[in-house]
This record gives structure tokens, sequence and C-alpha cells, in this order.
């Protein structure tokens, strides 16, 4: 039954996906509470065990800037400009409310599984 | 490095214009920091092949653009199944003509003479308006309408009444 392991497979992609989409949301945000450049970012994430690829992270970090949570700027770092991000006052409310979300859903979790 | 100026300008192509320069000058920066970074760790220049797959696992330029945009839809999930439903009708509406253009010109050789392909090509010119404008209505209203429809205040008592004669499809125990 190759074609239900396929399912299977896609079935559990999509879900991971999912589960991972807002737990990547408050790790950059939490990582952001210091002010770092994407590839950095991508980086530390990566060495704590949360790889990140490119065409994820990027796009997360501009959806987040554009809701006001972080702020960005261009500078010269190394003799190359790079894009340095972190937490703005904003997102420092949102992200220690999100923690709160977290820690009940976490709770919850611990019981039932 | 002509692989990835090829690469980055077809990501270019599908990117919103504001953002443009600004998407692409932060993505080349980390596809450069990535190259040094695999480069240090091989103590050579990557090669033509490494650098191919590099790109392959990053992904086709088409859906990296596409996570910077907007989700977009002309007609979204809330007003797909009302539009599904009015094309049903629609539909509905047309069937009766096919039936009796089918009809005519098998059973009716007056009828057959008068190039009946013509007629056919009207109802099939009805079928395409009108699955146009029925899809223009609809997206008009999903882009313009929808947010003003959708009130946290629906107010219950405004459902519409049990049909006749349906039982009942929840009960409580007493």
């Amino acid at each position: 039954m190759t074609h239900g392991a396929q399912l299977d497979d896609g079935a559990f992609e999509q879900h991971r996906l999912e589960l991972r989409c807002g737990c990547l949301t408050m790790a950059a945000l939490g990582q952001l509470r210091t002010e770092q450049y994407g590839y950095a970012l991508r980086q530390k994430l990566a060495g704590l065990g949360l790889a990140i690829d490119e065409g994820t992270l990027y796009p997360l970090l501009r959806r987040l800037e554009s809701q006001g949570l972080l702020v960005s700027e261009w500078r010269e770092e190394d003799k190359r400009k790079k894009r340095f991000y972190r937490l703005s006052p904003e997102g420092k409310k949102i992200l220690k409310q999100l923690l709160v979300e977290w820690e009940s859903i976490n709770k919850a979790l611990n019981q039932i599984l | 490095m002509e692989l990835i100026d090829r690469y980055l300008q077809a990501i270019r192509f599908w990117l919103p214009k504001k953002q443009r320069n600004d998407i692409l000058a932060e993505l080349s920066e980390d596809l450069r920091s990535q190259i040094e970074d695999k480069e240090a760790e091989l103590g050579r220049k990557m090669n033509d092949v490494e650098l191919e797959a590099l790109l392959k696992q990053i992904g086709d330029p088409l859906l990296v653009a596409g996570r910077y945009l907007p989700q977009q839809h002309l007609v979204g999930p809330v007003l797909f199944p009302i539009y599904c439903f009015v094309l049903k009708i629609f539909a509905l509406v047309f069937i009766p003509w096919l039936l009796l253009w089918l009809g005519y010109t098998v059973f009716s050789p007056a009828y057959r003479a008068q190039d009946p392909f013509n007629q056919l090509a009207g109802l099939w010119t009805a079928v395409l308006s009108s699955f146009f404008f029925v899809t223009v209505g609809f997206a008009f209203v999903e882009r313009f309408l929808l947010k003003s429809w959708m009130h946290k205040d629906w107010d219950p008592r405004k459902l519409p009444p049990i049909k006749a004669g349906t039982a009942s499809q929840f009960t409580m125990r007493p």
C-alpha cells in the first residue's frame, strides 16, 4: 500500500508544518530580544536545534515587522550591508502574552499525552 | 556565480515591486553567507554541481517568491460554497436549454436545416459569460464587501425556521 503510506507522509508533513509554524514565530521573537541579522539568527536557532530555512525565516520576519512586532535596519558589518532585526516594545508585549498561552497549552498537553 | 544571479532574477520577477530590491538584497546576503561558510568548510571554492544542489534545496523561485506574498484568492473559503451553489443553479438553468437543442436537432429536420450549431454556439457563449459574470461578482464581494458583511453581531433569532416535515436533529436529555 504505497499510496496509503504516501498519504500518511503528506498528512504528517502538513501537521508538522502547522505545529512548527507558531513555534518558529515564538523562537524568532524570543531570539530577537537581542539584535541580529537573518543569517546569524538562522545559525543561532539551528545551533539550538531549531533549524529554519531561508525561505521560511525571511518572509516570517517581514510579516512580524509589518505587524510592528519587530523593527529592522540595514547596517554595514564586515563591509557588507546586513539587515538587523530586533524586538519592538509592542513585540515584547505580545511575546509575553504568547508565552502565557504557550505555557497553558503545554500544561494541558502534558496531562493529555 | 552566474547561476546565483539567474536564480535571484527568477525570484525577482514574482516579487511585489515595492519590496523587490529589499527582499533580494537580504536573500542574496544570506546566500553569500551560506556559500562562504560552505567554502570555508570545504577549504575550496564550491563547484557548479554543489551550487546547483544548494539552489535546488532552497527551492523553486516561484515558491520562494510566493512565500513573501500575502495569501490571495479570487473567491475565498468563506464565499466558495455560495459561489458553487450559484454556479450549480446556473448549470441547472442551462441543462434544459441544452436538452431542448438536442431534441430539436435530433427530431426536427426543419431546425437542422437552419444551422443548429450556430444556436449551440449562442448557448455556449451564454454559459461562458454567466460563469464569467458570476465569478467577477463574487470576486468583487470577496475583495470589497466581505469584511463588512462578516459581522460578529449576527442574530441567532434571524435564522430561518425549520423546514416543514423535518425531524429534529438535536435533542437534549430531559
